[in-house]
């Protein structure tokens, strides 16, 4: 009995699923982080000065996406580094006033004023000056770049590619080697 | 019941077997199933998920929470600072590294040998790697898994003739979906979750996730098990205390969790050798944009590596990045990002990997590890020519603009600006890196003198706990370390099942 339980979670462990973005393999995703209104919009105003504009897909409901999905990846850090981060919001949020002599905080600014200052604290020397925007930046891009609308903008069709390898590979594994046309090539001086 | 979620371990609360094994990547894994394979009941202890491979998808934002550390911002501090990441899940950092698997070279298994003795050398270890290099199916790539990105490298490195050469990557028909750091969606990198895991499984071992090793139980100077808190993965809190005894505990949670636990203890923080030779083989981005689409996302990450510079520790290899990740890396914020993401299909990804010159250390302040870790003047150098070289090869190749890992030059747009590098790079704080090899902190050894652990894996300090992960290195690997962890973890196993009688006495 054992043992057939055993091969049947072998069997499960190896076989490829339909890459999808929210499987259901058991495993519940914790909610999105608790944090209060003050926090919310220290948030929402470094969102809206680091993500991009123009033609760049940006429209409300995406930006809630993004915005919950950052809640969500706080949940799965350590609580100190949670909450690390959040203080840095915070402080990026009162930056203009305590750093830059701005008479207003990040969100009372326009973008480009937000930009501006965003700007002069990439390029510092001072290296604990350029990391307070490290985790910001990589909390935010890391859920905006990752949402289909800006997948389908840069071309970047990931699902479709894979749910083609996975086939790929089941034809290989049951009728042996591949075709010279499974080769990827997209640029012919390089072949 | 054979995997245990949060929910079923709060319900037993104490569990036994003859070896637990404390966590289930490239060491704990091995040593587990060539434990159980030998006759022993074994259970792994594992902080993260189970997650099959049907469950694994390209997408990041996604992935990272389920398998990664604290979602992946751990970060090594010092000068300069280094992010870092590692596997929490099933399968650990298996799942999610590129699956490279290289033996040492051989200076190090030369440097081993004379230090620790034949056993530790070339023809010492030869047969733990042949094992572990038959399990995991460590081969070169098909063709029909490359992607143009490797063309260029491997065309480029012609071009200026450098010796370059195809990895070899644990992998069963790869056919190149390139979401190694996400989980392989086809099965074919052979992490331990689809190769030592199921051996371990098939052996009759049986294996706790959600469940986050906080304590070892240490009685009458052996170590006779651990306790751990559940993590509830709906809420992400601490939840019940969990008792997990056994006759042997086998750690192999990563090099700097590995210390972590070990340092709570005063009779272990004696040996100033635990936590120290912290080596992490810190390596830098560098990226490059095409006049033509070259989608790096198609065809397999790290399909080769130039090695011409091996002697001067730089190796420099191809290693494509989802957007979400790629947008990170990318100087500036705004629309600036934006013009340079938007060619996304025009942009490969090369790294610069350092062979460690000095080493840094683990500490634990409040229950944490916190490593610290400063790169040299020589290490530093070594990055500036990496760059440099990398930038060279994809000029050579046709690149319109290289995106470059300093804060202070950002970009170039032609070999003529190459020399800016030297020019402009005085201060290591400049340099972003990044690191996936964290490596050495409970070396091993012939004495305590100058080592944690003898050369059976057992801590000199604590009879009974064993050490099976990177950090058993005596020195870097100066390649990717997989496969050297799963060969000196079956190493500690042979030598646990070799002693068996002896264990089994002391209960």
């Amino acid at each position: 009995m054992r043992k057939r339980r055993a091969l049947e979670r072998i069997e499960e462990m190896r076989r490829p699923g339909k890459a999808l973005r929210h499987p259901d393999d058991g495993y519940p995703i914790a909610p999105p982080y608790p944090v209060g209104p003050k926090t919310e919009r220290a948030i929402r105003s470094v969102m809206r000065v680091l993500l991009p504009e123009g033609d760049a897909p940006r429209n409300p409901e995406l930006d809630e996406r993004v915005y919950r999905q950052m809640l969500v990846s706080l949940q799965y850090m350590s609580k100190s580094t949670a909450q690390g981060i959040l203080s840095v919001f915070h402080l990026l949020e009162w930056i203009p006033v305590t750093r830059f002599g701005r008479p207003s905080r990040l969100s009372k600014l326009s973008r480009d004023e937000g930009s501006e200052i965003f700007r002069t604290i990439e390029s510092s020397p001072l290296l604990p000056v350029r990391l307070l925007l490290l985790a910001p930046k990589a909390l935010i891009f890391s859920s905006y770049f990752d949402q289909p609308e800006v997948h389908e903008a840069l071309g970047y069709e990931p699902r479709k590619f894979t749910l083609d390898r996975i086939a790929l590979r089941q034809r290989i594994i049951e009728h042996g080697d591949a075709d010279e046309e499974d080769e990827i090539h997209h640029t012919e001086a390089l072949r | 019941m054979i995997i245990y979620k949060q929910k079923d371990s709060a319900r037993e609360r104490e569990f036994s077997a003859e070896v637990v094994v404390v966590g289930t990547g490239a060491g704990g894994a091995v040593a587990g199933a060539l434990l159980a394979e030998a006759g022993f009941d074994v259970i792994f202890v594992e902080e993260g998920g189970y997650h099959p491979t049907s469950s694994f998808s390209p997408y990041l934002a996604e992935s990272q929470p389920r398998l990664y550390r604290d979602n992946g911002t751990t970060v090594i501090m010092g000068n300069p600072p280094i992010p870092f990441a590692e596997g929490r899940c099933v399968g650990g950092s298996t799942v999610i590294n590129g699956g490279m698997a290289w033996r040492p070279i051989s200076e190090v298994l030369d440097t081993w040998e004379n230090e620790l003795g034949y056993e530790m050398g070339e023809k010492g270890l030869d047969p733990y790697f042949t094992e572990v290099e038959e399990t995991i199916h460590a081969k070169k790539q098909a063709p029909y898994s490359i992607g143009d990105d490797n063309r260029i490298m491997k065309k480029g490195a012609e071009k200026l003739g450098w010796e370059y050469l195809d990895n070899v990557r644990a992998q069963d028909r790869c056919v190149g979906a390139n979401s190694c750091i996400v989980g392989c969606p086809t099965g074919a990198k052979q992490s331990t979750l689809v190769s030592y895991i199921p051996r371990a499984f098939e052996a009759g071992a049986r294996c706790l996730t959600e469940l986050r090793v906080d304590e070892l139980i240490i009685e009458g100077g052996r170590c006779r098990g651990v306790i751990g808190r559940g993590v509830n993965p709906a809420t992400r809190q601490d939840e019940e205390r969990v008792i997990v005894r056994g006759r042997i505990v086998i750690l192999a949670a990563g090099a700097i969790q590995t210390p972590n636990i070990l340092l709570q203890y005063r009779s272990l923080r004696k040996n100033k050798n635990l936590g120290g030779n912290f080596l992490c083989h810190p390596n830098a981005k560098v990226v490059s944009r095409f006049p033509y689409d070259v989608k790096g996302w198609q065809g397999v990450s790290q399909g080769g590596q130039i090695r011409e510079f091996r002697d001067e520790g730089i190796v420099l290899a191809e290693n494509f990045i989802p957007p979400a990740v790629m947008a990170a890396q990318i100087h500036g914020h705004g629309d600036e990002v934006w013009e340079t993401m938007r060619h996304y299909n025009r942009l490969i990804a090369c790294g610069v990997l350092v062979e460690d010159t000095r080493p840094g250390r683990v500490t634990r302040s409040f229950g944490r590890p916190n490593a610290r870790y400063n790169i040299t003047k020589i290490d530093h150098e070594r990055f500036l020519k990496g760059v440099e070289l990398l930038a060279r090869l994809h000029f050579e190749m046709g690149a319109e603009k290289v995106y470059l890992p300093f804060s202070n030059l950002t970009s170039i747009e032609s070999p003529d600006q190459l020399p800016l590098i030297k020019k402009t790079q005085r201060s290591r704080s400049s340099l972003e890196l990044f690191t996936v090899h964290m490596m050495g902190t409970a070396r091993m050894g012939l004495s305590r003198r100058d080592s944690v652990v003898n050369l059976d894996g057992e801590l000199w300090d604590l009879p009974g706990c064993f050490v099976a992960d990177a950090s058993l290195f005596p020195t870097a690997v100066g390649t990717n370390p997989q496969v050297t962890i799963m060969a000196l973890a079956a190493k500690v196993a042979e030598r646990i099942a070799g002693k068996r009688a002896a264990f089994l006495a002391t209960a």
